[in-house]
């Protein structure tokens, strides 16, 4: 009963938006025959679209095996927190997650904006359109209401990887990142129709940072589960759903950066719309990417070739309308001449850098796709691509980054440039020779790695330095960019310890048996069999030592899924700011007394996380001020 | 990244990787087989190198890499056996070819005409 007023809502929420289809799309017809209000378009399908998450939900919790998504995606014993995030653990459910995002941020600008009431409607008129757009393609490929009968008494499982907390919140970060795209593609679109009026930079704002903040989350989170549950310390893998998630994030960073000159100098607004328009149809890709499954073909996951035409054609046709709105603006927009030494010359080399990476990524991912279907060549293109054009790109993105901060508005001179911060490039001898001094027996590119992340935090902090030097406040903007560039640096560190400065020790290990590895003991104690509410996990139980007294007992698993027959391994991590001490346990060896144990020791990896959360917290300290400086 | 998790679900439900019977003693010869197994591709899963899976084939391919550098041949010579028996496919990073060129001109033209966009004069 629930679930058909669940499909009602659904149903309602396409008839409503539909409005503001038709009205989108007839806009040359004389309006007063047909005058609507988007605002309360706006607040009606969010709230169906509400209810109708919620009547989905509930079918979950209560496992309505009736549905099919609930049949094949929980089961009975499953835990509640997991029935709950089962809810968008397959593609249906997601899909609507999706659409309860993107009207949910409608819902908030047409609630929060400091916009005109007839912007905001425009910007809510797109905004409805593409909830429309989505909410058919739910409906019509992709209904998570859909019923069988009979029925069956009892569901299959919640793919077991999904039942872990890590994961298990990762997908509405991701999403109200990705969607969040959706209202600064509106903004934009909305703009180039209403003559791009210099107030439309203050409304994006606050909207580009807050979705990028969830996106970085939703990153971070994702690599962070990776790291844990995959069971062999890895956290990037330049997966092509990896890459998905990574393109819009890049053209958003692009835009962070970009938004701020376009704020203050009037210049790159052409560009700052491009991006913005950019940005959301990369999200959309990613879903296509993702969803349609046509670069992936062995695969456990049942794809349906219609969803991945309906996505296509939704792709074009909202990359088409964008396109189209830009082209015939009908305004010309003022141009400045750049140097490439000024603070407008750096952030269009951090647009350039972060555009061209974005760009190879995209290449990447589809090139093998291109070539099948032109050269009919089957190619493959992973980790080895990705880091060998990763590479040289650092190099000079890292200068700029360093070089941004200390740049003039305008138009500065190298020299002077180089004079005014002389005591920091002298700082950047002494701490290379330090990192150097520390790491030489490491492979030269950590030591290169290191060094310049160790550059990026100390000319941030030396930015600060020179504030309280001259006895200044450091002013809320500079912090919040302070704080993510020295994330930034972090995140290098973090990632140049946990790829290139790892040290394993994989063996069959006795009961007994202990191991060195780095300054630890690793004692292996034996195997106990422990029964969960829906598995059952041989857990490994470790004693760590240092110097002889025990500072922990670690305890990896192996987990045996009942109701998918599936297995996962859980690692046990002890962090500290040196790195991760990392035990994965395997499978018992015939002679029964031995277990495959993997041990790992990867350094710095916890900068990696501290740095996506500087990022976060950056991005957000850029949040509230662009909140407060309406 | 839901659907990157079914993906995972059939490579990586089972052990990880490498065993420990695999590891060759000579550190030197183990460390150029870590390097070599990166870039190649296991032919039968979703972007994982045979490094880091557990399919047959992965673990046969680490097998074939060891015994041969067991011999003294170079990764050059590996490289180019392995890529003889299997097709580009195995291999991670493509050889340059026509056919391939597009992967690196692609971004290349696309940095140029992007520098130009922001440094052009009027």
């Amino acid at each position: 009963m629930i679930s058909e007023i669940g499909f009602v809502f659904l149903t309602l929420t396409l008839v409503i938006s539909s409005f503001s289809f038709a009205q989108l799309i007839y806009s040359h017809v004389n309006s007063r025959f047909f005058v609507l209000d988007h605002l309360k378009i706006t607040n009606l399908i969010f709230f169906f679209t509400l209810s109708s998450f919620i009547s989905l939900t509930y079918s979950f919790l209560i496992s309505d095996f009736s549905l099919n998504v609930v049949a094949q995606n929980s089961n009975s014993q499953l835990p509640t927190i997991y029935k709950f995030t089962g809810v968008w653990g397959n593609h249906e459910g997601s899909i609507l997650l999706w659409l309860l995002v993107m009207t949910f941020f409608g819902f908030l600008f047409s609630k929060n904006s400091s916009a005109t009431e007839e912007f905001k409607n425009n910007v809510l008129k797109i905004q409805n359109s593409l909830c429309f757009l989505v909410v058919s393609f739910i409906i019509f490929t992709s209904n998570p209401f859909e019923k069988s009968f009979p029925y069956p008494i009892e569901g299959s499982d919640l793919n077991p990887l999904l039942q872990d907390p890590g994961l298990a919140i990762h997908p509405p970060f991701l999403y109200l990142g990705y969607v969040g795209f959706s209202i600064i593609y509106s903004i934009s679109v909305a703009a180039l129709s209403d003559g791009v009026k210099n107030y439309f930079i203050k409304i994006l704002k606050p909207w580009v940072f807050i979705s990028w903040i969830f996106l970085t989350c939703g990153i971070g989170l994702g690599s962070w589960w990776a790291y844990y549950e995959l069971g062999w310390g890895g956290f990037w893998f330049w997966d092509p759903v990896e890459n998905a998630s990574l393109l819009p994030w890049l053209t958003a960073s692009a835009l962070l950066h970009t938004i701020v000159v376009a704020d203050k100098k009037k210049i790159f607004i052409n560009w700052t719309i491009i991006l913005s328009i950019l940005t959301f149809i990369l999200s959309l890709l990613g879903t296509f990417l993702v969803r349609s499954g046509v670069l992936v073909s062995v695969h456990a996951f049942a794809n349906d070739p219609t969803r991945g035409v309906y996505i296509l054609l939704l792709l074009a046709s909202i990359s088409f309308f964008g396109i189209f709105k830009y082209v015939n603006k009908n305004i010309q927009l003022r141009r400045a001449d750049i140097t490439l030494i000024s603070r407008e010359g750096m952030i269009s080399l951090n647009n350039i850098f972060m555009l061209s990476l974005t760009f190879t990524i995209l290449v990447g991912t589809i090139y093998p796709l291109f070539a099948s279907v032109l050269f009919n060549s089957k190619i493959s293109v992973g980790a080895p691509f990705f880091n060998s054009i990763l590479m040289p790109v650092m190099f000079p993105f890292i200068a700029g980054m360093i070089i941004g901060p200390y740049t003039k508005w305008g138009k500065d001179d190298l020299i002077v440039l180089l004079n005014r911060i002389k005591v920091l490039i002298l700082c950047f001898f002494i701490i290379s020779l330090l990192v150097w001094y520390l790491n030489y027996k490491t492979p030269i590119l950590s030591i290169i790695f290191i060094a310049l992340g160790c550059w990026i935090i100390f000319s941030s902090l030396f930015e600060v330095f020179q504030f309280i030097n001259k006895k200044l406040r450091v002013p809320k903007k500079i912090f919040a960019q302070i704080t993510a560039h020295i994330g930034i640096g972090l995140l290098i560190i973090g990632a140049t310890g946990s790829s290139i400065l790892k040290q394993e020790k994989i063996q069959f290990q006795e009961v007994g048996q202990s191991l060195k590895i780095k300054n630890f003991d690793v004692e292996f104690l034996g195997v106990k069999k422990i029964e969960g509410p829906n598995y059952i996990s041989q857990m490994g139980v470790f004693s760590i030592k240092k110097q002889g007294e025990q500072i922990k007992i670690l305890r990896p698993e192996k987990r045996f899924y009942n109701a998918g027959k599936q297995v996962t391994t859980e690692a046990a991590i002890h962090s500290s700011i040196f790195g991760d001490l990392y035990i994965a346990i395997g499978d018992v060896h015939e002679d029964k007394t031995k277990w495959t144990t993997r041990i790992w020791f990867n350094p710095f990896t916890i900068w990696i996380w501290i740095g996506v959360f500087l990022l976060a917290s950056g991005g957000s300290l850029s949040f509230l001020n662009s909140l407060s400086r309406k | 990244m839901i659907i990157f998790i079914f993906f995972m679900n059939i490579i990586l439900s089972e052990a990880i990787a490498i065993e420990p019977n695999e590891i060759l003693k000579n550190k030197e010869l183990e460390a150029q087989a870590r390097a070599i197994g990166k870039e190649l591709r296991c032919l039968v899963c979703q972007n994982e190198d045979i490094q880091n899976s557990n399919a047959d084939i992965a673990k046969d391919l680490r097998k074939i890499v060891r015994i041969k550098l067991e011999k003294g041949e170079s990764k050059e010579e590996i490289m180019d056996f392995i890529h003889s028996k299997y097709g580009d496919f195995v291999l991670f990073s493509p050889p340059l070819r026509l056919d391939t060129a597009g992967l690196w001109l692609l971004p290349i033209s696309f940095f140029i005409l992007l520098t130009f966009y922001f440094f052009r004069k009027r």
